[in-house]
C-alpha cells in the first residue's frame, strides 16, 4: 500500500536539488545578485510586486515586440487576470494558440481563465490539450483539471487523480515551484479523506517558498490552507508575508478579510472591498461580500454582490449558493428554488449549497432551518465535514444535546483541525458534571456546585417573567424551555460560537437559553437577573415571528422589557452614549442594525442596544405597548422594517426616526447640554486639578468639570464643599449612575453626617438607574437597618443577589431580616440557599431552615430539616428541642 | 443556646462503654500542655496578626480552666505582652521550652504545639522563621521524640509548612500543616482560621457568614478534626471571597504514614485519632465524667446507648429505604433528645 505521507527525507532532497533548504521561507530570502529577484525582467518584478498596472504594460509591450514568445503572453496573460480583466486574457491566450499552434504553452493558463468566467467545458478541453501536450505546466493542467471535476461534482475521478500526485511527488526529484504548489493543492482534497495530509500539503507549500521566496503563490496557498483549517494566527502571518511582497496582492487581501471575519474583526467589509478595488472581477470576494451583508440583514446588497459574482462566472457554485441563502432569507421561495436547481444542475452532489444555506440560517438565528440545511449536506456528501458540524451544532442550540453531541463526533473525526467543533465536545464533556433541575416551565441546567443555590432563584425569576411577557405578548413558547447556565464566561462562549472571547452575556437560541454563571464574572460585571429576561425576551420575539425579527429590534426589545422588569435593569444612558451623539456617531434608524452586526468604533454595539431600547420605549409610549407587538406580527409576516413601520406606525423609517430623535433631544435635553464640552475634543487631554477647579467654577454647566471637581474635593476630606458640585452634576445629568456617580458621593457625605434617610434617598436612585452596583445595594441595606427599616433593607439585598447570589453573609442577614418582618417566604429560601452554599457549620444551617419553616407553619419541612440537623449531629440542643415541640404538636393532632 | 465554658482539655473521646462513667476523671488520664510559638512578623501587620491568633488560643485555654503552668506561649517581643508572652520565640528558646516539658510531663498527658508565623522553604528545607536561627523540621524531630508515650498535636500555620508532615509523622501524632508543600509560600490564613476555631462558642454564635461555630456535631467539644475543617474550609471561603486562587491547601496527617490529607475524617485515611481528640469541652461532658448521681448515670448510660444505635442506623442508611431510614431515625432522635433533655433537668439542678 502507497505510504500516505510523504517521505520528509525525500522533501530535503528536492529542496537540497533546488538549492535550498529547508526552514522559515524568509531565512532563505536573501540570496545575493544570483537571487530569482535579480533574474527577473521589470514586467515580471512589477507583477510580483503587484503593480499590476505596469505588468500589464511592460508585459503587452513585450508581446507587441515578440507575439511568440510563451513568456511574455503567460506574463500578460498572469497580469491580466490578476485586475480581473478575464476576457482580455482569454483573447491574449486565444490569439497565441492561434498564431503558435505547435506550442502548448498557454492553454493551461487560457483554462484557466475560461475557469474563472465559467466557461466549464472549454477549460476541462485546454487542460486537458496542456496534459496531451506535455505543456510545461502540464501538472498544473492535471490539477486545474482534477478541481475542475471535483466541482462538477466527478468526486471519484477527481480524488483518483489527486491521488496520482503523491506517486508523482514521490517519483519525482525536481519540482518547480508551480509544480510544488500543484502537488500541494491536490493534497489539500486528499487531506478531506485523510486529514493528516494537510500537514502534507503545508510541508509542501513550505518548500515551494523555499525554493523561491519571492513568489506569492505558495504563501497563498499556505494562508488559504491556515484559514480553511481554523488557523487564524496562521493565515494572518501568511497573507502580511504576500503582502509584504505584493501590497496590492487582491486574493491575499482579501484572505486578510475573512481572517479578520474569522476573528470578529469589523475590518472584513473594508479589506473585501479593498480587493475588489483590484479586482473588481474577484468572484470569491464578491461571493464573501455577500456573506458579509447576509449576516448584516442586507438582504438586497447580499443578492446585488451575488448576482455581480454570477455576472463574471455563471457557473461559480459559491455565488449561487450566496444567492440561493440569500433568497432564502429574503423569503423569495421561487428565487431561492431557482438559484437552488441552478446550482445542483452544475453540481448534484454539491453539497457546499447546503452548508452555505445552513451557515446563513444559523448566522440569522434560524437554527431549525440551518439544522436542516446542514442534514442535506451530508446526506447530499457523507464527507461533508462542515455539514456535520453544522447539524451538530445546531442540534444543540435545539437542546437535542445527544444527537448534536453525536454528530459533532462524526465531524471531528472527519476533520480534526475543527476548532470549533473540538471546542464544542470538550464543553459537552463537562456537562456530565451538571445537573438538571426543573421548574413548571423551564430545564436549567447549571454546574452541580451551583444548582442547587442557583435553581431557587432562576426558577421564581423565570416563572415570574414567562407569565408576565405571555400575557403581554398573549404568546406562549413551547416548553420546557432549557436554560444552560454555563460555569465559565468561556464555556458559554463557545456553547454559542464555538471559540472563546464572546462579548455577550446570554444567548436565546429560541427554546434554549445559554448565558454565564453569576460566578462567571467578576461581581458587578452583570446582572445576572436582567440577563436572563432580556434572554426570555429574546425567546417570546424569536417565537411570535418564526425567528425573523432583525436583530435591533429584537435587542432593543428585550432592553426595553428589562426596564420594564426591576427598577435598574435594561442599560441606562452614560456619558459615552451621550457624546457620542453630540459627535453624530449614533445611527439612524435605518441602519441600526448595522450597529450590531457591524460596529465601527468599540462601544456601538452597546450603544446601539440602548439607543434601540429608546426607540422601542419611544414607540410603546406614543403608540401603545401593541404596537411593538404589531411591529413583531408584520416582521413575522415577511415585512422588513420599513414596511412594517409603515402599517404599525403609519409613518415611514425617516419620519420615525426623526421623531424618535427630536424625542431623545428632549429627554436628554439637559445632560446634552452639560455634556457638550465632553465632545469637544480639545477638552479630551487631561486636565490638571487647577484647570478642573477654573472649569467647574467657570461653568455651572459642565457635568464632567462638576464631577471631576467633586471627586477632588471629596478625595480632599472637604466634603461639605464637594456636595454642592456634586449635587450640581447630579442636576445635570441625573441618569447618571456609573463609577463615581454624584449619588454614591452624596451618599456617603449623608452617611458620615448622620443623615442616614438622606444617604438612603441616594442609594435608592443610583439602584433605580444601575442595577448592577452591587456594594450600593450593600450600603443600602446597611443604612436601612440604620434607620429601622428591615423590610428596606430585606428589599435591597434580595435585589443584590441578581449581582451576586453566592456571598454566604448576604443570605444570613437577609434571612435574618427576612424573618424579623415575617416574610417567611423569603426567609426559608434564604436559608434553604445558606444551605446549598455548604457552610461549615451544616448542622446549626439545617436548624435555621427548620426554624425558618417552623416560623412559617411548614411544620413538615420542618421536621425533615430539624432530622438532617440531627441527624449529622445528634446532640444538638436548640434542634433537639424543635424536634420535641415539632413531635410534640403532631402528637397532640393526633 | 448552649453556654460552653471551654476548657483546653486535651483528651480522648470516651469510648462508649456499658457500664456507667466513672465519677471523677481516673488519675492517669493525663493533663493537657499548651505551647504556641510566634515566628518573625517581618511587618508590623503581620506581628500583630500573629500576637492576636496566639493571644486567641491562649486566651480560649485561660479561659477553660487550664493551668497557667500548662501553657507556654514564646513570642517574636515578648515586651508586647509580657503577662502573656513568656520569652522569645528563639530557637535556643523553643528547644528549652520543649525539653523542659518532655522532662517534666507524665506519661498519659498531651502535648499541643501550634506555631504561628512565616516559612521558608530552600533547597528542599522547609523553615519557620524565628527571631535568630530558623527552625526546620529535622530540628523539631528530635525534640518530639522527647515525647515518647504522650499523644502530639503539632500545627505549623506557617508557609512552606507541608514538608514539615513527612519529618514529623508518627504514632500517636496528629500533625497539621497549612500547606501541602514547602513551595506553597505565601502568607498563611490557616492560623487566623484555627485560632477562631478554638475560641469560638459551640454554636457558632455572632460568626458572620452563616459558618457557625466549630463544634460541628454540637456535642459541645471541638475535636482536633473539627478544628482543622473549620479552618481549612473558612481559609477556602476566604479566597473565594475575595476571587483569588488559593496559595494554601491545608493538611492532617495522623496514621503516622506521612503523608497528609487534605479531606480527612473519620473513614478516611487520616482523621480517626484526630476526631476523638478534642481540645475544647463544655460542662455536659465534663459533667458526663464527674456525676456521682445515680439517676445521671443512668441517663448516661442510656445516652451512650442512643448514640450507638443511631451510629449503627446511619451506617446501614445506603441499603434502605429513604421512608424507613428517616422514620428509624427521628424516633431515635426523638428519645435520644428526650434523654438531652432530661439529662439538662437534672444537672441543672445541682447547686
Amino acid at each position: 500500500m502507497r505510504p500516505r505521507i510523504l517521505p520528509r527525507s525525500l522533501l530535503i532532497a528536492v529542496a537540497m536539488a533546488l538549492g535550498a533548504t529547508v526552514g522559515p521561507a524568509w531565512a532563505q530570502g536573501s540570496q545575493g545578485s544570483q537571487g530569482p529577484q535579480a533574474r527577473r525582467s521589470a514586467a515580471e518584478e512589477a507583477l510580483r510586486t503587484g503593480d499590476y498596472e505596469k505588468a500589464v504594460d511592460e508585459y503587452a509591450r513585450h508581446v507587441r515586440r515578440a507575439p511568440n514568445s510563451a513568456v511574455a503572453v503567460r506574463g500578460l496573460v498572469a497580469a491580466l487576470k490578476a485586475i480581473g480583466e478575464y476576457r482580455q486574457a482569454e483573447k491574449a491566450a486565444l490569439r497565441f494558440n492561434a498564431d503558435v499552434p505547435s506550442s502548448p504553452e498557454l492553454l493551461n493558463p487560457l483554462g484557466e481563465v475560461l475557469h474563472l468566467q465559467g466557461k466549464r467545458d472549454e477549460a476541462a478541453a485546454a487542460f486537458a490539450r496542456a496534459i496531451a501536450l506535455d505543456a510545461s505546466d502540464s501538472l498544473t493542467a492535471r490539477v486545474n483539471l482534477a478541481e475542475l471535476n471535483y466541482e462538477r461534482g466527478r468526486r471519484a475521478e477527481a480524488m483518483a487523480e489527486f491521488d496520482r500526485f503523491i506517486d508523482i511527488h514521490n517519483a519525482g526529484s525536481s519540482f518547480s515551484v508551480a509544480e510544488l504548489v500543484a502537488i500541494g493543492r491536490a493534497l489539500r482534497y486528499l487531506g478531506i479523506d485523510d486529514p493528516r495530509l494537510y500537514k502534507d500539503a503545508l510541508r509542501v507549500f513550505d518548500e515551494a517558498i523555499a525554493a523561491d521566496p519571492t513568489d506569492p503563490e505558495p504563501r497563498m496557498r499556505v494562508g488559504e490552507l491556515f484559514l480553511e483549517k481554523y488557523n487564524s494566527a496562521g493565515a494572518q502571518e501568511a497573507f502580511a508575508e504576500v503582502l509584504q511582497l505584493s501590497p496590492n496582492h487582491p486574493g491575499a487581501t482579501l484572505g486578510m478579510a475573512q481572517r479578520a471575519h474569522f476573528d470578529g474583526s469589523s475590518e472584513a467589509f473594508e479589506l473585501t472591498r479593498k480587493s475588489l478595488e483590484v479586482n473588481p472581477n474577484l468572484v470569491a470576494a464578491r461571493v464573501f461580500l455577500a456573506k458579509l451583508y447576509m449576516e448584516a440583514e442586507e438582504y438586497d446588497e447580499a443578492a446585488e454582490e451575488a448576482e455581480r459574482a454570477l455576472s463574471v462566472n455563471p457557473a461559480s457554485l459559491e455565488a449561487l449558493a450566496a444567492l440561493a441563502a440569500t433568497r432564502f432569507l429574503q423569503g423569495d421561495r421561487p428565487g431561492f428554488e431557482e438559484a437552488r436547481s441552478r446550482v445542483l444542475s452544475l453540481n448534484p452532489r454539491y453539497a457546499g449549497l447546503h452548508v452555505t444555506l445552513a451557515e446563513a440560517s444559523a448566522r440569522n438565528r434560524l437554527y431549525k432551518e440551518a439544522a436542516e440545511f446542514a442534514r442535506g449536506a451530508v446526506e447530499l456528501d457523507p464527507t461533508s465535514w462542515s455539514g456535520y458540524a453544522l447539524l451538530g451544532v445546531n442540534q444543540l442550540r435545539l437542546g437535542a444535546i445527544e444527537e448534536g453531541t453525536q454528530n459533532l463526533e462524526v465531524a471531528f473525526t472527519g476533520d480534526p483541525y475543527d476548532i470549533w467543533t473540538k471546542n464544542t465536545l470538550d464543553l459537552l464533556d463537562t456537562f456530565v458534571e451538571y445537573a438538571e433541575t426543573r421548574s413548571p416551565r423551564f430545564l436549567f441546567f447549571i454546574d452541580g456546585v451551583e444548582s442547587e443555590l442557583l435553581t431557587l432563584y432562576f426558577s421564581d425569576l423565570a416563572e415570574e417573567a414567562y407569565e408576565r411577557m405571555s400575557r403581554d405578548y398573549r404568546y406562549e413558547p413551547a416548553t420546557p424551555i432549557r436554560v444552560e447556565v454555563l460555569r465559565t464566561h468561556a464555556d458559554f462562549s463557545v456553547r454559542t460560537i464555538g471559540l472563546a472571547g464572546l462579548g455577550a452575556l446570554g444567548v436565546s437560541f429560541g427554546t434554549v437559553i445559554a448565558m454565564d454563571s453569576p460566578g462567571a464574572r467578576e461581581i458587578g460585571h452583570f446582572n445576572w437577573g436582567s440577563t436572563f429576561w432580556h434572554e426570555l425576551a429574546h425567546t417570546f420575539h424569536l417565537g411570535m415571528t418564526d425567528h425573523r425579527v432583525p436583530r435591533w429590534f429584537s435587542e432593543g426589545l428585550a432592553v426595553y422589557e428589562e426596564r420594564r422588569a426591576r427598577p435598574g435593569w435594561g442599560g441606562d444612558a452614560t456619558p459615552g452614549f451621550l457624546v457620542a451623539y453630540l459627535q453624530e456617531r449614533l445611527l439612524p434608524l435605518s441602519e441600526l442594525n448595522n450597529g450590531f452586526v457591524r460596529p465601527t468604533y468599540p462601544q456601538q454595539i452597546i450603544h446601539s442596544y440602548y439607543q434601540a431600547s429608546l426607540v422601542c420605549e419611544f414607540i410603546a409610549d406614543g403608540s401603545g405597548f401593541q404596537a411593538l407587538v404589531d411591529m413583531l406580527d408584520a416582521y413575522r409576516n415577511g415585512l422588513g422594517t420599513s414596511q412594517a413601520v409603515e402599517l404599525v406606525l403609519d409613518m415611514s423609517v425617516d419620519e420615525l426616526n426623526d421623531a424618535f430623535f427630536e424625542y431623545f433631544e428632549q429627554r436628554f435635553a439637559t445632560p446634552l447640554v452639560a455634556l457638550a464640552p465632553s465632545a469637544d475634543p480639545r477638552e479630551q487631554a487631561a486636565p490638571t486639578p487647577e484647570a478642573i477647579e477654573r472649569r467647574a467654577r467657570a461653568n455651572s454647566g459642565d457635568f464632567a468639570a462638576q464631577l471631576s471637581y467633586g471627586h477632588i474635593l471629596f478625595r480632599e476630606g472637604r466634603h461639605e464643599e464637594a456636595e454642592i458640585f456634586l449635587t450640581q452634576a447630579k442636576e445635570l445629568f441625573p441618569e447618571y449612575a456609573g463609577p463615581g456617580s454624584p449619588y454614591w458621593y452624596l451618599a456617603l457625605t449623608f452617611k458620615e453626617r448622620g443623615s442616614y434617610e438622606a444617604a438612603a434617598a441616594e442609594l435608592e436612585a443610583l439602584i433605580a438607574i444601575n442595577g448592577r452596583d452591587y456594594g450600593a445595594h450593600l450600603e443600602l441595606a446597611a443604612l436601612r437597618q440604620e434607620i429601622d427599616d428591615p423590610a428596606g433593607a430585606a428589599a435591597a439585598l434580595d435585589r443584590a443577589l441578581y449581582i451576586s447570589p453566592g456571598g454566604m453573609q448576604v443570605h444570613e442577614r437577609l434571612a435574618e431580616l427576612a424573618g424579623g418582618v415575617g416574610d417567611h417566604e423569603m426567609a426559608i429560601r434564604e436559608r434553604r440557599a445558606i444551605v446549598a452554599l455548604d457552610p461549615t457549620d451544616r448542622a446549626e444551617a439545617l436548624y435555621q431552615l427548620a426554624a425558618a419553616y417552623y416560623a412559617a407553619g411548614e411544620l413538615g419541612d420542618a421536621r425533615r430539616e430539624v432530622v438532617r440537623a440531627l441527624e449529622y449531629a445528634p446532640n444538638f440542643e436548640k434542634a433537639q428541642e424543635l424536634l420535641l415541640t415539632l413531635h410534640a404538636q403532631r402528637s397532640g393532632d393526633r | 443556646m448552649l453556654a460552653l465554658i471551654c476548657l483546653l482539655t486535651l483528651g480522648v473521646a470516651p469510648a462508649p462503654a456499658p457500664a456507667p462513667a466513672p465519677p471523677v476523671p481516673q488519675r492517669g488520664a493525663g493533663q493537657s500542655h499548651l505551647v504556641v510559638i510566634t515566628g518573625l512578623g517581618g511587618e508590623s501587620k503581620y506581628r500583630e496578626a500573629f500576637h492576636e491568633w496566639a493571644s486567641q488560643i491562649v486566651g480560649a485555654a485561660e479561659g477553660s480552666g487550664l493551668s497557667r503552668s500548662n501553657i507556654a506561649y514564646l513570642g517574636e517581643k515578648p515586651e508586647r505582652d509580657p503577662d502573656l508572652i513568656g520569652a522569645r520565640s528563639t530557637r535556643e528558646n523553643v528547644v528549652a521550652t520543649l525539653r523542659q516539658l518532655a522532662a517534666t510531663a507524665a506519661p498519659a498527658d498531651q502535648i499541643v504545639i501550634v506555631l504561628i508565623g512565616h516559612g521558608s522553604y530552600r533547597d528542599g528545607v522547609a523553615r519557620v522563621n524565628l527571631p535568630g536561627p530558623d527552625m526546620s523540621a529535622a530540628d523539631f524531630a528530635p525534640l518530639l521524640d522527647g515525647f515518647a508515650t504522650q499523644k502530639i498535636v503539632f500545627v505549623n500555620a506557617a508557609s512552606s509548612s507541608g514538608a514539615f508532615i513527612q519529618a514529623l509523622s508518627g504514632p500517636n501524632r496528629i500533625i497539621i500543616t497549612a500547606t501541602r508543600s514547602g513551595g506553597e509560600r505565601y502568607e498563611t490564613q490557616f492560623g487566623r482560621y484555627f485560632a477562631e476555631a478554638l475560641a469560638s462558642d459551640g454554636a457558632g454564635a455572632g460568626r458572620a457568614g452563616g459558618a457557625g461555630g466549630a463544634d460541628l456535631d454540637k456535642d459541645e467539644r471541638i475535636s482536633v478534626l473539627e478544628a482543622f475543617t473549620f479552618a481549612q474550609r473558612e481559609v477556602e471561603r476566604y479566597y473565594e471571597t475575595d476571587n483569588r486562587l488559593a496559595t494554601e491547601h491545608a493538611l492532617l496527617d495522623d496514621n503516622g504514614d506521612g503523608e497528609g490529607s487534605d479531606e480527612p475524617g473519620p473513614e478516611a485515611p487520616d482523621g480517626a485519632l484526630a476526631g476523638a481528640v478534642y481540645l475544647v469541652s463544655g460542662p455536659a461532658a465534663s459533667a458526663e465524667q464527674a456525676t456521682s448521681d445515680p439517676r445521671l448515670a443512668d441517663l448516661y448510660a442510656e445516652k451512650r446507648q442512643l448514640e450507638e444505635e443511631i451510629e449503627a442506623l446511619r451506617a446501614i442508611k445506603s441499603g434502605m429505604e429513604a421512608s424507613a431510614y428517616e422514620q428509624q431515625l427521628e424516633e431515635l432522635l426523638v428519645r435520644f433528645a428526650l434523654n438531652a433533655r432530661a439529662i439538662r433537668e437534672l444537672t441543672e439542678q445541682v447547686p
